[in-house]
């Protein structure tokens, strides 16, 4: 049904994004591409929906066909009766505010009659489930339900073909199971579904062909049978995420529980153990800060939200927090530090307020172009709150230098990439010699290979003694290098 | 030959239409709070939002493209502040006349469309030249209220506290321009989105 | 059988805030608005709008309150109000009749309506555009402003004051940065979504200028006439 005949694509007369491209994808098939980040998944995906020469513009060779038409004669919007494309970000691909009329958006451009349209939208809505959805302000849903209905949107114009980039990459586990199964459905119902993807566990028992790709080219075609048979330490080298299921492989501390309290019934010997364990003894950083939460409170809009009667922190370790989203995760590491008013923050005994915490704790956000303000990475550096002792010049090129950005130094903070943007938030958090260090979501969208590195800065956190927290649904990441694990409920 | 607007440039001006009124809602409100300086409030404002104005040139310089942001925004804020025909009026005929400007050195040259934004910036004045229109409709409405009114009124409606409020604009939305300028290149260029 | 909902189209309740405008500011005398300040508040009424009445009817006592109190203000507050107080007093009728337009219609109607009389798709798409992303604009803002307090760089009046060039530089370009990225993202999802192709757009939902639009307006209209001609006498 799609035929890809020696395609290559390159923006300039450089370096081609895809190349050597023969791809034949039947009617009704689920194709999982995977592949490392920057490998050409994207690219694919675009030549297909014909973003890719028409919006982004570029040299396209060979012939891309869908039914035996050549999709170069036509438009974005002809493609699009076919085509139908689900993104990434649940926050950008919405149209209207209210999600009915978002619902409809594709069908509607297609000019169909009401009652069509009408009976689409129950087809629609009961295919997704969405009757708690319908007829509601899209700002307030959350992640996992915008996607929802962003998937909904594209399937309402009953295109043949789904191609989906990287969909689940900001959703909780219970989310991307009903993901799954919408999946299935999808595939049960013949459409023809490609998806871009580094989870890949979700899709293992509903893909029936897998195609890696390296480096723009598509290195080898696995069935799914095949595919699934790869052995772990094969599947990291080729760059990929598990291919099964993860779980959390030590212990899941409760957040209202007293549990918590496992290191109050550590002895004093044993914690200094756990802490030489994770710290670097020659650290500019103190790294003997104890940071405790008793009685935290946090209420909104008359509903309880955060309780937490007791939890204790240590200087270099890492701590997991998990849960569902909606159950207070975000809300916790905005109270911790000090974004909202709350009180019942300790560190090494003395009450701590907003302001100081301001200054004490960092977050290193899900979207890091909210965090970046100066010109060069360098000044950015040096921003925190007007620090100019003497050598702070020096001090953080020393650190830029730990983490890889010093040939970086002079150049403007936006223009780096995402991997980049997280490691310079981590530098000025390092720099200005913070107590914690609070990362939400630091591998939403990674491959292995930017996952371990994620995992090494995480260590290098813990080792110059700060107490680093990571919110996350990222099981394989958190068994990689957060020491306990706290699980957030309603 | 110049460019079409397509459907990516629309939605260009949607947003920056959205980002442009909101700040210009939010400076007029907090300037508008003393109504001394309420005339005044149009050049404080044009000094924050040539940045905005500089970039979407920057990004979306074609054929039409400043008239439908500023008939997008002159609209909306006309109907937000009371429908006066003299609003739109005012405020269409500046837009034209900003989009011409820039046009003629298609939207590439800092000079004219520093120019072009300093006609742009004056579509406030639709909402002074109305109070001007209405001076002897609102001198009549408050003689009730005693002479302190019509005094006051009389002091702020007058012509060189306009010429002086259309100089002021003019001057800051050079400034706002320059600003313009100097974040772009400082920041967008180098981001790679200007 | 069902209750027939009387719906206006949202074209005549914006020529209606365009039209009151002309009593509004061109007869003096303040009793000629009340019909019209009813008109509004009954259509509320009409669509259960209880507390638009009330906050309305606040606004309207507050000010008459403040223009009786006149004569024993200060002369200071008189000199800065007064103007104010004036224009307000003008502006009332539009105020409710723009209450019922953004009450009792979403911006997506307005869109309908306006695709129903061909207007070109570059008024449609940036209008829906620029009120799609207001909501954004402010979460975008409060999450800037939340990083710039983690910095020691707060986003309040006395940094404006200060440092006004540098803070606004803050705010602008991690802001702008962050709206050119969602806006580019956006395109290409409604692209692939089929705007802008050939077909005219059509909608589930029933926006129509119908017969008592048309009765709307010319009722409007020849009461306008009725109460110049009255003033006049």
């Amino acid at each position: 049904m799609i035929e890809f005949n020696d395609v290559s694509f390159s923006y300039n007369k450089n370096e081609k994004c895809v190349k050597n491209i023969n791809l034949q994808i039947k009617s009704g098939e689920f194709i999982l591409l995977s592949g490392k980040s920057g490998c050409g998944k994207s690219t694919l995906l675009n030549i297909i929906s014909g973003i890719i020469p028409k919006h982004i513009k570029g040299e396209l060779l060979g012939k891309v066909t869908i039914d035996e038409k050549d999709i170069s004669k036509m438009t974005i919007q002809d493609i699009s009766r076919s085509v139908g494309s689900v993104f990434q970000n649940p926050k950008s691909q919405f149209f209207h505010l209210n999600t009915s009329d978002e619902v409809l958006f594709s069908a509607s451009n297609k000019g169909l009659e009401k009652e069509e349209l009408s009976k689409r939208f129950s087809n629609i809505v009961k295919l997704f489930s969405l009757e708690k959805l319908i007829d509601r302000n899209i700002f307030d849903l959350s992640g996992g339900e915008k996607q929802k209905i962003a998937c909904a949107s594209t399937c309402a114009g009953y295109p043949k073909i789904l191609v989906f980039d990287e969909p689940s990459s900001n959703l909780d586990h219970e989310t991307i199971n009903e993901y799954s199964d919408i999946l299935r459905e999808l595939k049960r119902q013949g459409y023809t579904i490609i998806i871009a993807e580094h989870r890949l566990y979700y899709l293992m028992d509903i893909c029936d062909k897998v195609i890696y790709m390296e480096n723009g080219e598509i290195k080898k075609k696995y069935k799914k049978d095949e595919f699934v048979l790869i052995t772990d330490d094969d599947r990291k080298k080729l760059g990929l995420r598990a291919v099964k299921t993860v779980e959390i492989d030590r212990k899941i501390s409760d957040i209202n529980s007293f549990d918590n309290q496992l290191y109050n019934n550590i002895s004093d010997d044993e914690k200094t153990d756990i802490h030489l364990k994770n710290i670097n003894q020659n650290s500019k950083n103190k790294c003997n800060n104890r940071v405790e939460i008793k009685d935290l409170k946090y209420n909104y809009a008359k509903k309880e939200i955060l309780d937490i009667k007791y939890m204790n922190m240590l200087s270099g370790e890492s701590i997991a927090i998990i849960g569902r989203n909606g159950t207070g995760k975000s809300t916790f590491a905005k109270c911790l530090c000090g974004l909202k008013k709350s009180n019942g923050i300790y560190i090494n005994g003395k009450k701590c307020k907003e302001k100081e915490r301001n200054k004490k704790f960092n977050l290193v956000m899900q979207d890091v172009n909210h965090q970046l303000f100066t010109e060069t990475v360098l000044d950015e550096m040096l921003l925190d709150f007007n620090k100019k002792e003497k050598n702070s010049k020096e001090y953080a090129e020393e650190i830029l230098s730990e983490l890889d950005l010093l040939d970086f130094k002079d150049r403007h903070p936006l223009a780096l990439s995402g991997g980049q943007k997280q490691r310079l938030i981590v530098g000025t958090t390092i720099i200005a010699e913070r107590n914690i260090c609070i990362l939400d979501e630091p591998t939403s969208g990674l491959d292995y290979e930017h996952m371990e590195k994620v995992s090494e800065l995480i260590n290098k956190l813990k080792s110059k003694g700060i107490i680093v927290i990571i919110i996350s649904h990222d099981y394989e990441f958190i068994n990689m290098c957060c020491d306990r694990v706290i699980k957030f409920m309603k | 030959m110049k460019e079409k607007m397509e459907i990516k440039d629309l939605i260009s001006v949607g947003i920056f239409g959205a980002i442009y009124l909101a700040i210009f809602m939010i400076s007029i409100t907090v300037v508008g709070m003393v109504p001394k300086i309420y005339f005044f409030a149009g050049a404080v404002s044009s000094l924050f939002l040539g940045t905005i104005y500089m970039l979407f040139v920057s990004r979306t310089g074609k054929k039409y493209s400043i008239l439908m942001m500023g008939v997008l925004i002159v609209t909306i804020m006309g109907l937000m502040m009371g429908g006066l025909w003299t609003v739109f009026v005012f405020g269409y005929g500046v837009v034209i006349i900003a989009e011409i400007i820039a046009s003629i050195g298609n939207y590439k040259s800092f000079k004219l469309n520093t120019l072009s934004y300093m006609v742009f910036a004056l579509f406030p004045f639709g909402v002074y030249s109305a109070f001007w229109v209405m001076k002897d409709q609102m001198l009549e409405m408050s003689k009730p209220y005693g002479d302190i009114y019509v005094t006051t009124l009389e002091k702020l409606i007058n012509p060189t506290t306009l010429i002086y409020a259309i100089i002021a604009t003019l001057i800051c939305a050079m400034i706002g321009s320059l600003i313009g300028k100097k974040i772009l290149k400082k920041h967008f260029e180098k981001a790679g989105i200007a | 059988m069902e209750k027939v909902k009387l719906k206006l189209d949202p074209k005549t309740k914006i020529l209606m805030c365009i039209l009151v405008n002309i009593p509004a500011y061109g007869i003096a005398n303040k009793n000629f608005l009340l019909p019209f300040i009813f008109i509004a508040l009954g259509m509320l009424f009409y669509n259960k709008l209880y507390r638009q009445i009330m906050n309305y009817l606040i606004i309207y006592s507050f000010l008459n309150i403040i223009k009786l109190l006149t004569p024993i203000l200060p002369t200071v507050l008189v000199h800065m109000f007064g103007t104010l107080i004036i224009s307000f007093e003008m502006f009332l009728p539009f105020i409710a009749y723009g209450m019922v337009l953004i009450k009792t219609s979403s911006i997506n109607e307005v869109a309908i309506s306006l695709d129903n009389i061909n207007a070109p798709n570059f008024i449609i798409i940036p209008l829906l555009v620029l009120f799609r992303f207001f909501p954004t604009i402010r979460e975008e803002k409060n999450a800037i402003s939340e990083s710039m307090k983690l910095r020691g760089v707060n986003f309040g009046f006395k940094n404006f004051i200060i440092h006004p060039y540098r803070t606004m530089e803050f705010m602008y370009v991690p802001m702008l940065f962050v709206l050119v990225k969602t806006g580019e993202e956006l395109t290409v999802a409604s692209l692939t979504r089929g705007l802008g192709g050939e077909e005219k757009r059509t909608y589930i939902k029933d926006v129509k200028f119908k017969f008592i639009d048309v009765l709307a307006i010319s009722l409007f209209i020849l009461l306008i006439w009725i109460c110049f001609k009255m003033k006049g006498m």
